[in-house]
């Protein structure tokens, strides 16, 4: 599955979360990690405990490994906009960036 | 998620979610067949009446973001449809029998219904999602915010006074909305169906308070009145009345034994009673007075006297107890020893008109009990002397005088003893001789001296007289001292404040009568125990009304 540019503006708790967004969370995850979580609900399911689980368990690995804050199991809009943050911020995250902060196609000349 | 406490300190707050209803089971269900809509065929229990749950269901738009969805456990309560027509069938123990009314509660796209079927196939219609909460041969009424009219709820418990307190019903009166005529079904109906009720916030609801429907169900211009009373209602039978001694190799002390009985008695009135005894300390336990005397009465008065009897000892540590009733289900007895967690005590302010109202100090306690008497050299117990001694001319009694809070006094009526050889003894003041013939004649007297300790009496004050109250062997020993647990009774009892307020404010369903509270009045924190409150909802608002009695109890 393709990575889907995640939804992070979830404004208050009148918002809803339907089967396109659980499919671009679980897609997203999947994408980044080669998980093979749940990415194919409908307007017929209920998310079930085992999937919620793997999305927050995936999402928090994801968390500490770039040293970002956690998300919780929580379904209100800031904890959904909190997961979907992680996973844009996996994504984009470069640990191989120069601590002399030069672009990737810079190099250093030798001394 | 919004609770109770936050909610409350806010100038407008949010609605508070109601839940509550009355199952009225005819017959008994044997089995429930999913056979057409079923999302996962999963049959979960459906026997009780509970809140509505709320998944994460993408269907209808999917759900609301306000932390309330959970996601769906594998073995989940209740029935759930797909997107479809569900289709039940209801077997009663001859499968072939037809129910006489079916009636299916649930919600259908997160709104409470409520279905109606006189046969077994039952099928709900739509293509919608449908949450099976309650199945019932019989009929049931659930409300909730969406056809809730109003729901008062007064909640009651051992009265906080010392004079002779009583154990109150606690009542409830749900008003609901109810289309259909059920005249000739509700004057059918008998009493004590189980009523439930919670209220508060998704995330943070009251515990379920339990009722009995008391007295006849109206139903006038499409409302329905439902009332009733708590499980207190079964707590007037009489128990026999026993004698506990400390004979038990396993249990140490009365007290421990006394637990124990008040907890068969109240089971044996049919009415569950949970305890707990974590903080039981059996060194403590064995230092106590060993007998104790319980007379022939209703349980109901039995738990009255018993929870002013064990009142609270603030200062308790680990070593020490806290015997004491407190009610769940709204009047459940819940006897527990424990230490009071502080932290938990509720702070309350903004508080409507307050009423103060003040009783007369308590000047004498006076505890009609049986008398026995112990020699511990001699071992000769009452019935011994009595029955072959003395005859009883008037009824003794001891009293307990009290002045600015503690008891001074020890002071016996004024009685006679006969003696079986025509000899007669006026007992009275410091001493009392008592002889008994059946020695070698020499009549060699047992001498019984109590405390001479006596203070000016309040000149305006109440005479509290416990009648039946508990026996303690023991109490004139050799040692001449009264059993520190009798002294340590009436020092609590004249310990207890006068004092008693009354207001309204907010209110919070979690708290029940003896919950400690803290009340802001004027700036300050004053500890109140609570003696009564009324829960009165209306529209999705709260009013509560308390009254308490200062200090904690």
């Amino acid at each position: 599955m393709a990575w889907i540019e995640p939804k992070t503006d979830r404004g208050d708790s009148g918002t809803r979360t339907t089967a396109t967004d659980m499919n671009r969370i679980a897609g997203n995850i999947n994408f980044l990690r080669g998980t093979t979580i749940k990415a194919d609900w409908t307007d017929a399911d209920i998310v079930d405990s085992a999937s919620w689980s793997a999305i927050i368990n995936v999402t928090n690995l994801m968390a500490s490994e770039i040293e970002t804050e956690h998300c919780t199991a929580s379904t209100d809009f800031a904890n959904l906009n909190r997961i979907e943050q992680i996973a844009y911020a996996y994504k984009n995250y470069n640990p191989l960036v120069p601590r002399d902060n030069l672009y990737p196609s810079e190099t250093l000349l030798p001394q | 998620m919004a609770t109770i406490r936050e909610e409350n300190q806010k100038l407008l707050r949010q609605p508070l979610k109601v839940e509550c209803g009355m199952s009225v089971k005819l017959d008994d269900i044997n089995e429930i067949s999913i056979i057409g809509g079923g999302y996962d065929n999963y049959a979960g229990d459906v026997s009780e009446q509970v809140a509505t749950p709320i998944y994460m269901d993408l269907s209808n738009g999917g759900f609301v973001n306000d932390g309330f969805a959970v996601p769906l456990e594998e073995e989940h309560p209740g029935i759930i449809s797909r997107i479809a027509p569900l289709t039940l069938v209801v077997y009663m123990d001859n499968p072939d029998e037809v129910p006489p009314i079916v009636t299916i509660i649930g919600t259908e796209d997160g709104v409470l219904k409520t279905w109606r079927f006189t046969r077994q196939v039952c099928q709900i219609p739509g293509y919608t999602r449908k949450i099976i909460t309650h199945i019932v041969i019989g009929y049931a009424w659930q409300f909730d915010n969406s056809n809730l009219i109003s729901c008062d709820v007064q909640l009651r418990g051992v009265e906080t006074t010392c004079d002779n307190p009583s154990l109150q019903m606690s009542e409830i009166e749900i008003k609901g909305y109810e289309p259909n005529d059920i005249t000739d079904v509700i004057s059918q109906l008998g009493e004590n169906y189980p009523i439930w009720y919670t209220s508060g916030y998704l995330g943070d609801m009251s515990e379920i308070r339990r009722f009995y429907l008391d007295g006849q169900i109206s139903w006038i211009d499409k409302v329905i009145t439902i009332r009733g009373v708590d499980a207190t209602k079964f707590l007037d039978k009489e128990f026999a009345g026993t004698y506990l001694g400390n004979t038990s190799a396993i249990m140490t002390g009365g007290l421990n034994q006394l637990f124990d009985t008040y907890n068969s008695m109240i089971a044996s009135a049919g009415v569950d009673a949970e305890y707990t005894n974590e903080l039981l300390n059996e060194a403590y336990f064995n230092n106590r007075a060993d007998a104790v005397y319980l007379p022939k009465k209703s349980i109901r008065e039995l738990i009255a006297q018993a929870s002013n009897l064990f009142k609270l000892d603030e200062t308790a540590t680990d070593s020490g107890f806290n015997m004491q009733f407190n009610y769940v289900d709204a009047g459940r007895p819940k006897l527990t020893i424990s230490k009071r967690i502080a932290d938990a005590v509720e702070t309350i302010d903004n508080i409507g008109e307050l009423e103060i109202t003040s009783e007369p100090q308590i000047k004498e306690i006076r505890i009609n009990a049986p008398l026995t008497f112990v020699n511990a050299s001699a071992a000769i117990k009452t019935d011994t002397i009595q029955g072959t001694v003395f005859e009883e001319l008037s009824e003794p009694y001891y009293s307990f005088t009290a002045s600015a809070g503690t008891i001074t006094r020890l002071s016996p009526t004024t009685y006679k003893l006969k003696s079986t050889t025509q000899r007669s003894i006026t007992v009275s003041g410091r001493k009392i001789a008592l002889y008994d013939p059946t020695d070698d004649g020499s009549n060699t007297p047992f001498i019984y001296q109590r405390r001479d300790e006596y203070r000016e009496l309040l000149a305006n004050g109440r005479t509290i007289e416990l009648n039946d109250f508990y026996g303690f062997e023991g109490i004139w020993d050799t040692s001449e001292t009264v059993t520190e647990q009798l002294w340590a009774i009436c020092n609590q009892m004249a310990a207890v404040s006068p004092i008693t307020y009354k207001f309204k404010w907010r209110g919070n369903p979690h708290l029940q009568p003896r919950d400690h509270i803290n009340v802001m009045i004027n700036g300050s924190a004053v500890k109140m125990t609570i003696d009564t409150m009324t829960l009165e909802h209306e529209n999705g608002g709260l009013v509560s009304q308390i009254t308490a009695r200062k200090g904690w109890i």
